[in-house]
């Protein structure tokens, strides 16, 4: 092919001007010429259509390249080597030209060594393209727009160089499209990638796992808002890819052996999925201390603990949400205490390992923080739930460890190996018990390693939840007990002074039937020392006030305790009397608007109206001080305690001699023979040498309920045929008669008006006592005001002379009729 | 009135002689400057009667929502009253002295000729005497506020002189009741029956329009006049002829609006006066009289309450002689009572539920305190003699509500307020209402700077809130330990010779005692050692009567007749513990004052 274009370029210079010249001159060579000329035209053809399908040729293969050497340069440095290969080519376009615009040999010459080593390039590069990229289609496109421009180069040679100047401004207009590029636009470009990259892995996970390390650049973003989205963005990822079971990478061993290619690429897979999740809850933990994406990687955090709490890693998200369990942002706070509550009620998930690990963080949390956390931190344990079968071995055990006292071991590993000899034990019994059938025996070996397991953790949730529970009973104690030394140092946190304390006493009260018998005298112990805390911080400065406990709180120690005695079945004998004693006491410290009435009900409820067993003493001296709280507090505290008092009457009859006056009750009244109002134990009060006066004060009660009520309880021994339990109790007492709920309409309107006027006299009194001196002053006024308008008069009298002489004859004829009036009184006169 | 010139110009152009016009073209000058001050008083009438309807308006429709079905009746009989104003209104025909009337254009009453007919009228009662006395009457009760339009032009009356015009009003305020009773041959006792049967009278036709003038004068008197003792005088002899309006309802519902009036703008005379007109009013007429004397001074009183006041002092009066008026008629006034007592507690409901700030300024508003303060004393007034079981049930269960909407120190003084309503209520009923707990909590109002000793001026505060600045001060520390004492003494007064006093006592005496050992002022623990030391006393007293007893608590009679001796016996020392503390609590009311 050189060769041929070399001879051909040789003979166009010498050629074309002797033929001009013979054309112009002869005429008669017509037909020579044509025929010349048509030769010449066939060769220059074929010249032009192999320069010009050189030069098409080079312009794809350059477009091409350019597109995928992009591509190949993130990927490998050798393209660009190729790249380089590139600028051989550029000049080779300019040659041709050239050549035309020159006549000089050498010039000639030196640019044929040039297109020589370029059209080997060339043809190397066709080869390769064709092999890897080209498709058939292509290729016949490729052929079409050959041919097309084949046809376009027949016309003149001008034209060559017109479209070569026309690359040139399509190269400047793309530049300068780039650079108008703003940074809104890269903004919602790079939006477009998250979603593309999302999508991507969607739709193929595992083809396209490599694109999590994409977006997790994206989050380094230095604006906010394109870091939360990928944040977010990666979090709906995540919740998709995430298997249904836990990664588990291979040891050494396995790495050695052979595999085949799918397990290659689960296990290359599985590896890219836990750098990535890894590198991405690094991200988040570290977002979480910074207050502007504080929101929203806890969200992430909470929403992926709930998601996926079998996967790798669970542990950090764990910890990472216990922290902020009582976080001082609201929403935060709220997010991670409802996500753990999650836990807590769906175990199916994690087997219950989860709720075991996270009551220990809390746990620890608690300890951490010397019990100031608010109270949403504990109420969580409320979700918590454990199975009937805990109770079973729990029974066992204690029936057991009865006999272990005299033992005297108290080791916490004698105590596990020795239950564990009890399960043999029992698990024997139940074989000997069983006929020895074959499915049972299978089923009991199936069965056992899981209900362990269960068994295992659940006892370890417990021991973590009551461990919290006493630290904070301790906790509360401590700064009570606190000298007056320590003032200065112990200051109340921001969620009070004991904010834990409430929902503490709530959680002891719903897990008193898992509590063990050895724990349940330490926490009687507790609950009656914080009961009794008033009376042994008395002597403290006022500064102290705000630590001590308040009537509710003491109220719901007394309750929990009660509630733990109930759950047991009165199974220990511990000793309650104090729990009276606390609740005889604060009956009288109550105060309406700062402490809570309903609490005040349900004790009364659940200490008086259910308890079973009561001393004749001492229920006669609650009878007297609810009696007396009736007459002192609203409607509401006033229709339980008669409620309340009306119960204790029906079950003691007894003490129905406080509804007589008997003169010699002194037998009855035991030992004391006064009443003592003012005692604080209500064994030692004396409440049955005194009668319940204070029923005729409430029988004349505003409130008609009341009134009623107090009028059927002071008939109750007359009447006995009005006794019938009442089906009110004082919480729904204290409920309906509270302001807010009850009607201020009264329900019988009775209108039977007697009118009775007994107020006339007395106004009338007053009437004649200031006529007399009205009279005189009444007179010595008119002459003054009457003065006034004799000054109007006068006036008057101005404006008419004013005017004009013609009032004068107005003026006389005033004067005659005046004297014609006074004639005829004369004659009348007489 | 403008309406009225314009009838009298075009009558005068179409009537009037030609000599005549002479003497109008002088009197118009005169006219024109009484014209501008009467327009001038009008406007003033005007601006203050937009005033007074705005804000009546609000409060009944926001609040009252039954009382604004009375708005419209109001305003119903606002229109009749206009058109009876419309009515013409003309001096009375001289018979005798027809022939005369051409000739004299214009008379003037001199010394002896109202002598001579003073004497005809009282000796006599020569009716034509009467006549022209009442038209004299009429002429001096409009005295410089003349009206722009005359029915008869012939008859120009004039007075001579200022002793004449001082004679004819009072001689006429005096006499002309008695002189009107003794030509009906009417005793002075009569009644409205009486008076409504004198249609039948055929001197009743040829005296009624001598009465009509004569309280259509008197009425315009008692709007025109400025001065305080001659209102005072003119209502106190208009009540004694006040039967007579029988005849006359536009008259009488006039009356009614301007004693209204009056009531609430006057001074402390002029109110009473026109208070006992009102009384008077609702005593002898029937029952619609009665509900629009009531709906009158309901809607007046409680629009006098929104106003804010330096002095206060005539509220009490105002509230008193509205009480005094229900009790009239215990009936009536119990539907409308219990109607008013229903809208303070769905507003109160309102307040608790929602505990919205609208809401609660509402029932923190004076009009509503007022209200409450107006039906408190009206159930007790009332209790002993009819059964109003349920407005007291309502109203206590207000009261309650709105000493618990919002605890704080801030609102003591509503506390202490409601806290004497409902000792109030309960002393003049004999039921038992506790607010021992009300009382107790203002024990717990802790300040913080106990050592200050800013020894602020606590003026009479008329309002509910007390400034924050206050709170620090030890005279409001001091002032919440006397009022609890004080209130707390009330209410051991009432029931300190009941047979459960000692029970009643222990819970406030133990609260107390713990106070005591608490605080470090010695003033204060002076106080409150006394009266724990009174108390106890008096329950040792009680207990020991108590144990001589033989009857059980189902008695109900025998415990009420419990200790009735020494209940009339004034030497009992609680008693006498008791008057003590009143008489302070007097005193240093007294010293705010001052």
């Amino acid at each position: 092919m050189g060769k041929n274009r070399r001879k051909q370029k040789v003979i166009p210079p010498p050629l074309l001007p002797p033929d001009v010249a013979e054309e112009d001159i002869e005429f008669s060579d017509e037909d020579l010429k044509y025929v010349k000329e048509n030769t010449d035209y066939a060769q220059f053809v074929s010249q032009i259509d192999t320069a010009a399908i050189n030069k098409q040729c080079g312009g794809r293969v350059m477009t091409v390249e350019d597109k995928y050497e992009e591509e190949r340069s993130k990927r490998k440095t050798l393209q660009e080597e190729k790249g380089n290969g590139e600028i051989l080519v550029d000049p080779v376009d300019v040659l041709p030209v050239k050549t035309l615009d020159g006549k000089l040999h050498y010039r000639t010459e030196s640019k044929k060594s040039k297109l020589a080593e370029a059209e080997t390039d060339e043809a190397e590069k066709d080869v390769l393209e064709d092999e890897h990229v080209l498709n058939k289609s292509q290729r016949r496109e490729k052929a079409k727009k050959s041919k097309r421009e084949a046809k376009k180069h027949e016309k003149d040679l001008p034209d060559e160089i017109l479209q070569e100047e026309e690359e040139t401004p399509q190269a400047a207009v793309l530049a300068e499209v780039k650079e108008e590029l703003s940074a809104e636009e890269s903004f919602e470009n790079k939006k477009n990638k998250i979603a593309e990259l999302g999508m991507l892995l969607l739709s193929d996970p595992e083809a396209n796992i490599k694109t999590l390390k994409d977006m997790l650049d994206i989050c380094k973003d230095q604006n906010t808002k394109i870091v939360k989205l990928a944040l977010l963005s990666l979090l709906a990822v995540f919740k998709d890819i995430i298997p249904g079971y836990r990664i588990r990478l291979p040891t050494e061993k396995e790495l050695e052996m052979k595999i085949s290619k799918e397990v290659k690429k689960t296990r290359f897979y599985e590896s890219t999925l836990l750098k990535a999740y890894k590198s991405y809850l690094q991200k988040l933990i570290i977002f979480e201390k910074q207050s502007v994406y504080n929101q929203i990687a806890n969200r992430c955090l909470c929403t992926l603990l709930e998601a996926v709490p079998h996967f790798n890693y669970r542990d950090n998200l764990l910890i990472a949400v216990v922290r902020n369990i009582s976080s001082p942002d609201e929403v935060v706070r709220r997010l991670c205490c409802s996500t753990i509550r999650y836990l807590f009620s769906n175990e199916g998930k994690h087997g219950g390992e989860l709720t075991v690990q996270a009551v220990r963080l809390i746990a620890d949390h608690v300890k951490a923080h010397n019990c100031q956390l608010h109270p949403n931190a504990i109420e969580v344990f409320m979700s918590i739930r454990f199975d009937e079968d805990i109770g079973k071995p729990n029974k066992e055990d204690e029936h057991n460890k009865k006999y272990k006292k005299n033992n005297k071991r108290k080791t916490q590993e004698e105590q596990n190996q020795v239950q564990e000899n009890e399960r043999k034990k029992s698990k024997k019994d139940m074989m000997s018990k069983i006929r020895d059938e074959v499915s049972a025996d299978h089923r009991g070996v199936t069965y056992e390693p899981d209900a362990k397991e269960r068994r295992k953790m659940q006892t370890e949730t417990l021991s973590a939840v009551f461990e919290t529970y006493f630290r904070i009973l301790r906790n509360t104690m401590y700064t009570i007990g606190e000298r007056t030394e320590e003032i200065p140092t112990s200051n109340p946190g921001a969620f009070g002074s004991h904010p834990l304390l409430a929902p503490c006493l709530d959680g002891l009260a719903k897990f008193t039937q898992q509590l063990d018998l050895d724990y349940m005298g330490d926490l009687m112990n507790y609950l009656k020392k914080l009961a009794s805390s008033s009376s042994s911080v008395s002597n403290n400065t006022k500064q102290k006030n705000s630590k001590l406990l308040t009537v509710s709180e003491r109220l719901r120690c007394c309750l929990v305790a009660f509630k733990v005695m109930r759950s047991n079945l009165n199974a220990l004998n511990v000793d309650l009397q104090d729990f009276f004693v606390q609740l005889y006491n604060l009956i009288l410290e109550y105060r309406p608007g700062r402490d809570s009435g309903v609490i005040l009900a349900e004790s009364l409820k659940i200490m008086l109206c259910d308890d079973r067993h009561q001393d004749m003493q001492k229920a006669a001296a609650f009878v007297k001080r609810l009696a007396t709280f009736a007459l002192c507090f609203g409607c509401a505290e006033s229709m339980s305690a008669l409620v309340t008092l009306k119960t204790l009457l029906q079950k003691n009859v007894k003490c129905r001699n406080l509804l007589e006056n008997d003169a010699g009750g002194g037998s009855v009244s035991g030992s004391i023979a006064k009443y003592q109002p003012y005692a604080t134990d209500p064994n030692l009060s004396g409440a049955l040498a005194t009668v319940l006066w204070e029923l005729s004060l409430l029988s004349k009660h505003y409130h008609p309920a009341i009134s009623t009520m107090a009028t059927t309880v002071s008939n109750m021994n007359t009447s006995q045929s009005q006794t019938f339990l009442s089906a009110v109790t004082p919480q729904q007492a204290f409920a309906d008669f509270s302001l807010v709920k009850e009607s201020f309409e009264p329900k019988n309107e009775s209108r039977k008006l007697n009118n009775k006027r007994k107020r006339e006299s007395l106004p009338e009194e007053a009437k004649n006592v200031p006529e007399i001196d009205m009279v005189k002053l009444s007179k010595k006024l008119k002459e003054n005001f009457t003065i006034l308008r004799d000054i109007k008069e006068d006036e008057r009298v101005r404006m008419e002379l004013l005017q004009s002489e013609e009032k004068k004859p107005l003026k006389k004829q005033n004067n005659v009729v005046k004297k014609k009036l006074k004639n005829p009184k004369s004659k009348k006169q007489i | 009135m403008g309406k009225l010139g314009k009838k009298a110009r075009k009558f005068a152009k179409k009537n009037l002689q030609s000599v005549e016009k002479r003497s109008r073209k002088l009197k118009p000058f005169i006219k024109k400057k009484f014209a501008k001050r009467n327009e001038r008083h009008q406007a003033g009438d005007k601006q203050e009667k937009k005033v007074e309807q705005q804000p009546k308006k609000r409060c009944q429709e926001e609040e009252f929502q039954d009382i604004a079905i009375d708005a419209v009746f109001g305003k119903d009989d606002d229109e009749v009253l206009r058109d009876g104003d419309s009515d013409s209104d003309g001096y009375l025909d001289e018979l005798v002295n027809e022939t005369d009337s051409d000739i004299m254009k214009c008379k003037v009453l001199s010394r002896s000729f109202l002598a001579t007919c003073c004497d005809m009228v009282d000796k006599e009662q020569y009716v034509p005497a009467l006549v022209r006395l009442l038209n004299w009457y009429r002429a001096a009760c409009q005295y410089g506020h003349e009206p722009s339009g005359i029915a008869r032009p012939n008859i120009y009356y004039d007075i001579e002189d200022s002793e004449t015009f001082a004679k004819v009003i009072i001689f006429v305020l005096q006499k002309a009741d008695h002189t009107f009773r003794s030509i009906l041959g009417l005793s002075d006792s009569s009644t409205k029956e009486k008076i409504l049967k004198l249609k039948n009278n055929p001197k009743w036709d040829s005296l009624k329009p001598l009465v009509k003038s004569f309280f259509r004068s008197t009425l315009h008197l008692v709007k025109q006049a400025g001065d305080l003792e001659i209102i005072s005088f003119t209502l106190t002899q208009l009540r004694v002829s006040i039967v007579f309006l029988a005849a006359f309802p536009d008259l009488l519902k006039k009356l009614i609006k301007i004693s209204v009036h009056l009531w609430v703008t006057g001074e402390e005379t002029i109110s009473q006066q026109a208070f006992l007109i009102l009384k008077d009013i609702s005593m002898v007429f029937n029952s619609e009289c009665f509900d629009s004397c009531l709906i009158n001074m309901y809607k007046a009183f409680l629009h006098d309450c929104d106003i804010p006041k330096a002095n206060s002092e005539q509220r009490p009066f105002l509230r008193d002689s509205l009480v005094e008026l229900c009790s009239q008629d215990v009936q009536k006034s119990y539907t409308k009572a219990s109607v008013s007592i229903t809208q303070l507690a769905k507003l109160l409901k309102m307040a608790l539920a929602t505990k919205n700030k609208e809401a609660v300024e509402k029932i923190h508003s004076g009009e509503y305190i007022n209200c409450v303060d107006l039906w408190v004393n009206f159930i007790s007034a009332n209790v002993q003699d009819c059964d109003l079981q349920p407005l007291l049930y309502t109203i206590v269960q207000v009261i309650n509500g709105v000493a618990q909407l919002i605890i704080g120190p801030r609102y003591l003084l509503l506390r202490v307020k409601c806290i004497h309503w409902l000792n109030h209520l309960s002393r003049t009923s004999g039921i038992f209402i506790p607010i021992a707990s009300l009382v107790l909590d203002m024990l717990e109002y802790k300040t913080t700077n106990d050592g200050e000793k800013q020894e602020q001026k606590l003026e009479a505060v008329s309002t509910v809130k007390l400034p924050k600045n206050w709170l620090k001060s030890q005279n409001f520390q001091e002032q919440c330990i006397f009022s609890v004492i004080e209130l707390l003494a009330v209410h051991f007064a009432q029931w300190s010779f009941h047979i459960s006093f000692p029970d009643l006592a222990t819970i406030p005496v133990m609260r107390l005692k713990k106070f005591h050992e608490r605080s470090t002022m010695e003033g204060l623990k002076r106080v409150v050692k006394r009266f724990i030391e009174q108390v106890e006393s008096n329950i040792e007293f009680v207990q020991r009567k108590r144990d001589d007893v033989t009857f059980s608590p189902n008695d109900q009679q025998s415990a009420d007749t419990f200790m009735q001796l020494e209940k009339q016996n004034a030497n009992a020392p609680y008693t006498q513990y008791y008057q003590s503390i009143i008489d302070k609590a007097l005193g240093t009311n007294k010293k705010k004052k001052k």
